[in-house]
């Protein structure tokens, strides 16, 4: 009996999924619990298993293909066994059709009166300022004027290259590289589905958000002596620095509610839950799980929890949930023995921390004595579409202020 | 679920204000003994005696004064004009008296009463006694004008002009009078200023009121079949006008047709064709257009009061003309 193989939701906020790569082709055998095909959502990267053992009868998505949650991907069944394309696939596909048999519109040129003023509705002259179109380069009409439906025909019929110079155009048009011819000895790869996730979402970020990065130094003495101290007590937490970072970046964001904010259209969204994302590094990229409410929990609950999702991370079964809804982020690259670097905003926070290594350096102190210190470096790289520095310098500060002395969180 | 014809539906909101409210009176040309040419006060004359059922001499300007002077001492007088072509020889107290008193007296008098009278075309009446005139009222600030399509809407209406402290106009169309519609259970007023979007669309609106809400929604049918979707908004009341009502509509279809059974020049849809371009350009994706009555005297002849009058062709054309299709 054939089985068929559908879009999982991986999360609440997932609506649909990209077929990334097939694992097996149409006619192999595949057993259940094998994965047989990689899907990618903006999030994650996450692969669907066979329910049943039994052969690949038929891919219903090819890849590149977006498929909704519920979709079908692909049918599995018995060797030989005849598989009819459910209903569904096949009204997808005809509804594709009828929009281009409607799109068959009868036009006639664009008439210029005395002058080259050219009629064009109210709405339609909105519409063409809204898509970046020069009402000129329309030449094309159902009618006696110019009207929105002849500018979004023109627009959808329009070769991509000579689209506006749009954010989003960008990000397209800066998305392939230069092509570059292999030689011998080099090796072809296909970019996993997860770096192409995170290639568009960087040069997304860097093309939308204008990045400022503030860069400070904190001594860390009194940081590191919490916590040898606390990891002293406690017996079942191992507290990272990067645990206590989240809680005191969380801890200063609730005195600068504009740095935990996102943009929206024409508004401003001020997060009421301060949710930290937490950068991990994998072999294959970069996934960002997020500590939710990290302004109401303590070290404890907050590195026990980072403990748990890094942990999934590293065995890629994050779901959709534990990657979203971060409003601030926190990257930190000293266990790699970085100085110090400047992050890229992950879209659409407003901030991103990124932090250095802990590195013993000769201080003056305040009678003019040179002694040791342990110092780390703190860049913040903010939007400056949300805030100005100032108030940025204002949030790094405060961070550092925590982190140079602990007790002041409870001030 | 009872089906009513619009006058029983008048007479059933008519009736309950009359029960509600003593304060409430009829007062117009055979309202007693005949129950008015088209059976509204029917039986009132008996149930409410003739305190309260008034019937006056052919004398409008007589009975429209003294109910406006009645309404400024408290009284509730629904007035009737038997043709609102009569409105001639009453203006006077409706325009200058009615109108103004809560105004001029900065607020110390008001005139809560009501002025019914049959509208429309379509009865071989005439010259004298087919017109709507709606523009004749909607032009004086200080009056609403209320102009209802369905028995429902007419009861619910009627009531909310009784109980409202100025002065309504009420314009009933006289080949709505018999048309029979559903009616809801139990009592229930209609506020005035609500209009009702009688068909959801999403290619263009129609704009309209009273008899053309019927011809509107019948050419809406038929467009439908050609695969155009109109949305077909019934006013209900002409002033207040519920502005968010078309605003919402326009700024979804983006084409605007506005029908009336009156006279197209100066007309109530060229006021609400100049209000869509003035605060909704941008929205318009072709020009607002006006299906309307002929600017001629209302023809006796059938076929000719047939051409005077737009019907559901001559909606389709209107809306075929604005989508240019």
């Amino acid at each position: 009996m054939a089985t068929e193989i559908k879009m999982p939701q991986l999360g609440l906020t997932m609506t649909e999924g990209t077929i990334a790569a097939w694992l097996k082709k149409v006619g192999d055998p595949v057993a259940k619990g094998e994965p047989i095909v990689e899907i990618t959502t903006d999030k994650l990267t996450n692969e669907i298993e066979s329910e049943v053992d039994g052969v690949l009868l038929a891919i219903i998505a090819e890849e590149g293909e977006d498929v909704p949650v519920q979709g079908l991907v692909a049918i599995v069944g018995e060797p030989g066994e005849k598989v009819e394309v459910s209903g569904e696939k096949a009204e997808a596909i005809a509804t594709e059709e009828a929009p281009q048999a409607a799109a068959a519109v009868a036009v006639k040129p664009v008439e210029k009166s005395e002058g080259g003023r050219i009629k064009v509705s109210p709405l339609a002259k909105k519409t063409a300022e809204k898509l970046g179109i020069d009402l000129s380069e329309i030449t094309e009409i159902t009618g006696s004027r110019i009207r929105k439906e002849d500018v979004i025909r023109y627009s959808e019929n329009k070769p991509k290259t000579e689209a506006a110079p749009t954010a989003s155009a960008a990000v397209e048009s800066a998305a392939p590289a230069p092509v570059v011819a292999p030689v011998a000895g080099d090796i072809v790869k296909p970019l996993s589905g997860m770096r192409k996730v995170i290639g568009k979402r960087m040069v997304e970020s860097k093309v939308t958000a204008p990045h400022v990065t503030l860069t400070t130094e904190a001594n860390v003495d009194k940081m590191i002596a919490l916590r040898t101290k606390l990891n002293e007590k406690a017996k079942d937490v191992r507290m990272s620095y990067t645990d206590m970072l989240v809680k005191m970046v969380a801890t200063a964001l609730l005195h600068v509610p504009m740095m935990n904010a996102s943009i929206s259209g024409d508004n401003l969204i001020l997060h009421r839950d301060v949710n930290i994302g937490v950068a991990v590094a994998l072999d294959e990229g970069l996934v960002v799980p997020v500590v939710k409410n990290a302004e109401r929990k303590g070290f404890a609950e907050i590195s026990k929890e980072a403990k748990a999702l890094i942990g999934k991370a590293r065995e890629n079964k994050l779901s959709m949930d534990e990657l979203s809804g971060a409003t601030f982020t926190i990257s930190n690259l000293g266990g790699f023995g970085i100085d110090a670097f400047n992050p890229i905003i992950n879209l659409p926070e407003s901030g991103i921390l990124g932090v250095g290594r802990i590195v013993r350096k000769p201080i003056v102190n305040e009678n003019d004595e040179i002694v040791p210190g342990s110092m780390m470096a703190l860049s913040l790289s903010f939007d400056h579409r949300v805030v100005d520095g100032a108030l940025a310098a204002q949030l790094l500060s405060l961070i550092k202020d925590y982190v140079e002395d602990p007790d002041q969180m409870y001030m | 679920m009872s089906k009513l014809s619009m006058s029983k539906a008048i007479r059933e909101g008519l009736y309950e204000e009359m029960l509600r409210d003593e304060n409430v009176i009829v007062v117009g040309e055979d309202m007693g003994t005949m129950g008015n040419p088209f059976g509204i006060t029917l039986g009132f004359l008996d149930e409410f005696g003739p305190n309260r059922v008034i019937e006056t001499p052919i004398s409008e300007s007589s009975f429209t004064g003294m109910s406006v002077g009645a309404a400024m001492r408290g009284i509730r007088p629904v007035v009737e004009l038997m043709y609102v072509d009569f409105i001639g020889v009453a203006m006077d107290p409706i325009m200058n008296q009615a109108a103004k008193m809560r105004y001029m007296t900065g607020g110390q008098v008001n005139v809560p009463m009501v002025l019914r009278a049959p509208i429309g075309a379509g009865r071989r009446n005439a010259g004298q006694h087919s017109q709507c005139l709606e523009p004749l009222f909607t032009h004086i600030p200080g009056l609403k004008v209320v102009a209802p399509s369905t028995p429902a809407d007419a009861k619910g209406l009627i009531k909310a002009a009784v109980r409202d402290d100025d002065p309504v106009i009420f314009l009933e169309h006289k080949l709505l009078y018999a048309i029979k519609d559903e009616m809801p259970e139990g009592e229930y007023v209609i506020p005035l200023g609500k209009a009702n979007v009688v068909r959801e669309g999403k290619d263009v609106t129609i704009i309209t009121w009273s008899r053309q809400v019927l011809f509107a929604k019948e050419a809406a049918e038929e467009l439908a079949k050609e695969g155009i979707d109109v949305e077909v908004i019934d006013l209900r009341t002409l002033v207040p006008l519920d502005w968010e009502a078309i605003k919402a509509s326009v700024s979804k279809t983006h084409n605007v047709v506005v029908v009336q059974e009156g006279y197209k020049r100066s007309g109530f849809a060229g006021e609400i064709s100049s209000q869509i371009m003035e605060e909704l350009f941008d929205e318009l994706d072709s020009p607002v257009y006006r299906v309307a009555g002929l600017n001629v005297v209302p023809p006796f002849s059938p076929p000719l009061e047939d051409a005077f009058f737009p019907n559901p062709q001559d909606i389709i054309a209107g809306v075929k003309k604005v989508l240019e299709v």
